[in-house]
């Protein structure tokens, strides 16, 4: 017979989770209760690895009645699996950072202001990247190499909200990317602009943006 | 005998259950988030220590009456907090200073004076600065022990002209801090401050929008946000939409959107003890089999105040929408009330829509934009009762958006609209009753 000596605070301690979400899981039939009786009832192992499993699902942005499905399918094998990926990665690494994190973050990522949160219409910047003359097709792979670049940069999962980068090609065009994005991901997003600049100039001028 | 901690429930609805299986139909879905009453008789739950920061515009605008008044406004504010709260104070002008942090409300309130005394309004506005630097503060106190609810509130009578000034980029970092358990609440004074600039700290920082136009008022809506702080059961209350293949979502209310991994989230902020937040989205649908069904599936979550490490998950829910041939779309019934919510929720967003354009001198344009979305919003209103006003009231504002307006009313429309649009409380006494009451007087 497993065994049930863990109480709930241990629950909490060893998985990260509040004590009140444990018992929403338990409500919600994600997570059993309590097994055995009286003094005897606890939580087993087992509680433990689904936890870890729930904990490893949400941080992958599983909502809670997709992650249900998942663990009913899921045999014992997979539920630990699921466990093994959320200890390896750590229950602190599975919640957000600390505002005070995110503080500190937030300066050593942030290029100089005035390029980070530039009006959307800036000059460009004189670039050190500009290419030499190119012909239309050297032009067109030069452009594809480096969008192909930005495109494949960040490693993390897409913001969650609309920050924006945007690079202004000229006084009519600009292009962005979806930040927050550090300096080679900025150098990649110039050059991009470079790349389309050698595409489209003289022949931009006259044409309107696109306001 | 103490209440029983509130609990929220999700609610789901649609106007109309059928779309044309031809495509182009528009249906309007609403989200509503209610928060349980206290039973009658009970106490209120125990509240956990306020954590308060609170972010003072000093620049060289705010010299004079309107510094006295924020002084003022945080003197008495202090007089109401709790011994456990925790208070700092944080002023800025192109840059901030940093007054107080952490203050424990029981080392006296001595030290709050003196702090309040050294503020002196100074030149330029970095208000990004000085609203992180508040927050820094609070996350300061947060990592010294759990259980604070942790509140910002920004006062500005400006733009930001320093530092961060783009509103995305504000909104992105209010909603990571609000994400991390601390919410942002600002206040805007006078006519000069930016409303894109301020809500998107409020909005998406889970907190409240507030304006002020005078000394009285400023003092009054410190007062006031405190009040509805300590009212909050409810925070950080987000919802998850996902839209089935083909079809698209787009927010009416006036609440902060993202998107997140193909789903539309939304933050509702936050609620009282009885309270109900309410999202509505145009959804539109595209072409199909008749019978075919498409599912919108929602999930939420929320927090309870100074619980910023854990979650709690709504039953999710989820709106059906069946494709149907002419005559079963034209003859389905219709949800009348809530049809009449729709209506006014979207009469809101016009009008926000419009004040803008107004603001940047397109008036010709705010004209035809309002002329344009009446021949679809009156069409809508047909038949809903009490929607004949809101008609009316767009053909008010297409009479008068053609010339400009002062910017106290663009600023008091908007406003207004924004916390219709919520559900929010003006918590002014002398706030205008409606946006449509805010309006520039009618020339004769």
């Amino acid at each position: 017979m497993e065994d049930v000596s863990l109480s709930l605070d241990d629950l909490a301690r060893q998985s990260g989770i509040g004590t009140r979400v444990i018992r929403d899981y338990i409500a919600r039939g994600l997570l059993p209760g309590s097994q055995g009786r009286g003094r005897a009832a606890g939580y087993s192992s087992s509680h433990l690895e689904r936890l870890l499993a729930i904990q490893a699902l949400r941080a992958r942005g599983r909502g809670l009645a997709d992650i249900q499905q998942v663990l009913e399918r899921a045999s014992n094998d997979e539920i630990a699996e699921l466990a093994r990926g959320a200890r390896a990665i750590g229950t602190d690494a599975l919640r957000p950072s600390s505002a005070l994190d995110y503080l500190d973050s937030m300066k050593s990522a942030l290029p100089a202001p005035a390029r980070s949160f530039a009006p959307a219409m800036a000059p460009p910047p004189p670039s050190p990247l500009k290419p030499m003359p190119l012909s239309t097709a050297e032009a067109l792979a030069n452009l594809a190499e480096h969008l192909r670049a930005i495109a494949g940069y960040q490693p993390r999962p897409r913001a969650r909200s609309a920050e924006w980068v945007r690079v202004a090609v000229n006084q009519n065009l600009e292009i962005a990317a979806r930040g927050p994005l550090d300096t080679p991901g900025r150098l990649a997003l110039e050059r991009v602009a470079d790349a389309i600049r050698a595409l489209t100039e003289p022949e931009n001028e006259g044409k309107t943006g696109t306001a | 005998m103490t209440s029983p901690a509130p609990t929220l429930t999700l609610t789901a609805k649609v106007d109309r259950e059928f779309a044309w299986y031809r495509g182009g139909s528009v249906r309007y879905i609403g989200i509503e988030i209610k928060a349980s009453e206290l039973p009658a008789g009970s106490e209120a739950p125990p509240v956990q220590p306020l954590n308060l920061a609170v972010v003072v515009d000093a620049s060289g605008s705010m010299s004079g009456a309107p510094i006295a008044a924020a002084k003022a406004g945080v003197e008495q504010l202090a007089q109401r907090l709790a011994p456990d709260a925790r208070l700092s104070l944080v002023s800025f002008d192109d840059e901030p200073t940093v007054h107080l942090s952490g203050l424990r409300l029981s080392e006296g309130v001595a030290r709050i004076y003196s702090a309040l005394a050294r503020i002196r309004a100074g030149s330029s506005t970095d208000l990004g600065a000085g609203w992180l630097e508040g927050v820094r503060c609070a996350a300061e106190v947060m990592e010294r022990g759990p259980g604070f609810r942790n509140r910002v509130v920004v006062l500005s009578d400006g733009h930001a002209n320093r530092g961060i000034t783009d509103p995305l980029a504000l909104a992105h970092h209010a909603e990571q801090l609000r994400i991390r358990g601390i919410s942002s609440s600002a206040i805007g004074i006078g006519d000069g401050y930016s409303p894109p600039q301020l809500e998107a700290i409020a909005s998406s920082g889970g907190g409240r929008l507030h304006r002020a136009d005078t000394p009285a008022e400023i003092v009054e809506v410190l007062l006031g946000e405190l009040a509805e702080s300590e009212r909050t059961v409810a925070e950080d209350i987000s919802l998850s939409i996902r839209a089935p293949r083909g079809a698209s979502i787009e927010l009416v209310s006036a609440f902060a959107a993202a998107e997140d991994h193909g789903a539309t989230t939304v933050a509702l902020g936050s609620l009282a003890a009885g309270s109900t937040a309410l999202a509505i989205l145009r959804v539109s649908l595209p072409a199909g089999d008749a019978g075919l069904e498409s599912v919108f599936t929602i999930e939420g979550s929320w927090r309870r105040p100074g619980e910023s490490n854990s979650r709690i998950a709504l039953e999710p829910s989820s709106v059906t929408i069946s494709l149907a041939r002419g005559e079963a779309n034209r003859a389905q019934p219709r949800d009348m009330a809530f049809s009449g919510e729709v209506a006014g929720a979207w009469q809101t967003a016009i009008v926000r829509q419009a004040v803008q354009l107004n603001r940047e001198g397109q008036y010709r344009l705010a004209q035809s934009y309002i002329q344009g979305q009446l021949r679809h919003f009156s069409r809508y209103c047909e038949g809903l009762p009490e929607a004949a006003r809101l008609v009316a009231e767009l053909e008010m504002l297409h009479g008068s958006i053609a010339r400009e307006w002062d910017e106290r009313y663009r600023k008091e429309a908007e406003l207004s609209s924004y916390k219709m649009s919520r559900r929010e409380r003006d918590v002014r006494a002398a706030a205008p009753a409606s946006w449509a009451e805010a309006m520039p007087p009618q020339k004769k």
